[in-house]
């Protein structure tokens, strides 16, 4: 019975979790755009870029080094594959 | 109306947090991480939504109205980078899982429990 | 698999090929871009592999030539993402906006891009499908 008041809990704490943020969401004060970096990246990308996809502006050009960093994990996760499937040595040596 | 997609990625996330701590075997593990990835995402994007709903692609005639009535595009730039993440771990967790199986003779965690080697 | 299953994706594998080069190259006109278009290009493959086994499919496409393609990308992709700035500045002014030429280096940034996901998930494919387990 205690695994289950502990399984129980940890539900209730991402309940709530997740309520927190629709109570701060719901708050006009706070998620309004007038302020926020969305308004400049919607009337800057097309005076400095002139593309028509905004979102592949964001991806590749105002934030292009989350992307690259993006890659590099897909790069690893490939070669992390690459490596156990055709080179592990556990158990097979000595 | 938006609660409703609230409402989804939070039950999404409870039923693939079910799934992760529940099932016993490795391969269903495997499926509740990324219905639990995929839930998170769509609370991510549900954030960014406004009421004159126009898809953040620029043309000649939504020119003059676009910064007052496009939803948020920053939220969508950040769930493509996550949805690639997560399919190159969920890659790398497939092949963890058939060492596994050639390690153990079988994929169910609770005949696991071994620390020897 | 059978002669229904191989007959149709005889006619359906160089569409969605197609389909899958049409959203990377177009990348910044309409909504997709390399990460959509490469997904959509690496299943077109694995369909093809599982219809026909791996030794037809790799006479389409080597595994060698797939290392090779990954590798490439992924060094001319940071060295163009370093020296992005000089690339804009001679490209912008002269192009015509909403056409396929406009958007300054973002359509090469798409391309290679795209074959490095593309690569990077086919790699993935054909090291899960090589390796034989019990």
């Amino acid at each position: 019975m205690k695994d289950r008041l502990k399984i129980a809990t940890g539900f209730a704490c991402i309940v709530i979790f997740f309520s927190y943020i629709l109570v701060c969401i719901s708050n006009p004060d706070f998620s309004s755009f007038e302020k926020k970096i969305s308004n400049y990246y919607l009337t800057e990308g097309w005076k400095s870029l002139k593309a028509a996809n905004v979102v592949t502006s964001i991806v590749w050009d105002f934030r292009g080094f989350d992307t690259l960093g993006e890659e590099t994990v897909l790069f690893t996760a490939a070669i992390g594959v690459f490596a156990l499937g055709f080179g592990g040595f556990v158990g097979r040596r000595r | 109306m938006e609660f409703l997609y609230y409402l989804t990625g939070l039950g999404m996330v409870c039923i693939g947090l079910y799934c992760l701590i529940f099932r016993q075997n490795l391969l269903k593990k495997i499926i509740g991480l990324n219905i639990l990835g995929n839930g998170v995402h769509i609370f991510l994007i549900a954030t960014g939504y406004r009421k004159p709903s126009i898809p953040p692609i620029l043309s000649a005639k939504v020119m003059s109205i676009f910064p007052t009535a496009s939803v948020d595009p920053i939220p969508q730039a950040l769930v493509l980078t996550s949805i690639v993440i997560d399919f190159s771990i969920t890659g790398l967790a497939l092949m963890i899982a058939i060492w596994t199986y050639r390690r153990f003779k079988t994929l169910d965690t609770s005949k696991m429990k071994t620390l020897r080697y | 698999m059978n002669v229904i299953i191989r007959t149709g994706v005889k006619i359906l594998f160089p569409l969605i090929l197609l389909i899958g080069i049409y959203v990377i190259v177009h990348g910044h006109l309409t909504p997709g871009g390399s990460f959509s278009g490469g997904s959509i290009v690496a299943g077109a493959f694995v369909l093809y592999t599982l219809a026909y086994g791996l030794e037809k499919t790799e006479r389409e496409l080597k595994e060698s030539v797939v290392d090779i393609l990954k590798s490439s990308a992924g060094f001319i992709l940071i060295v163009l993402i370093l020296f992005e700035f000089l690339l804009r500045r001679f490209l912008v002014p002269l192009e015509v906006p909403f056409t396929l030429f406009s958007g300054g280096p973002l359509i090469f940034f798409n391309v290679i891009g795209g074959v490095m996901v593309f690569s990077g998930l086919l790699v993935i494919w054909y090291t899960i499908v090589k390796t034989d387990s019990d």
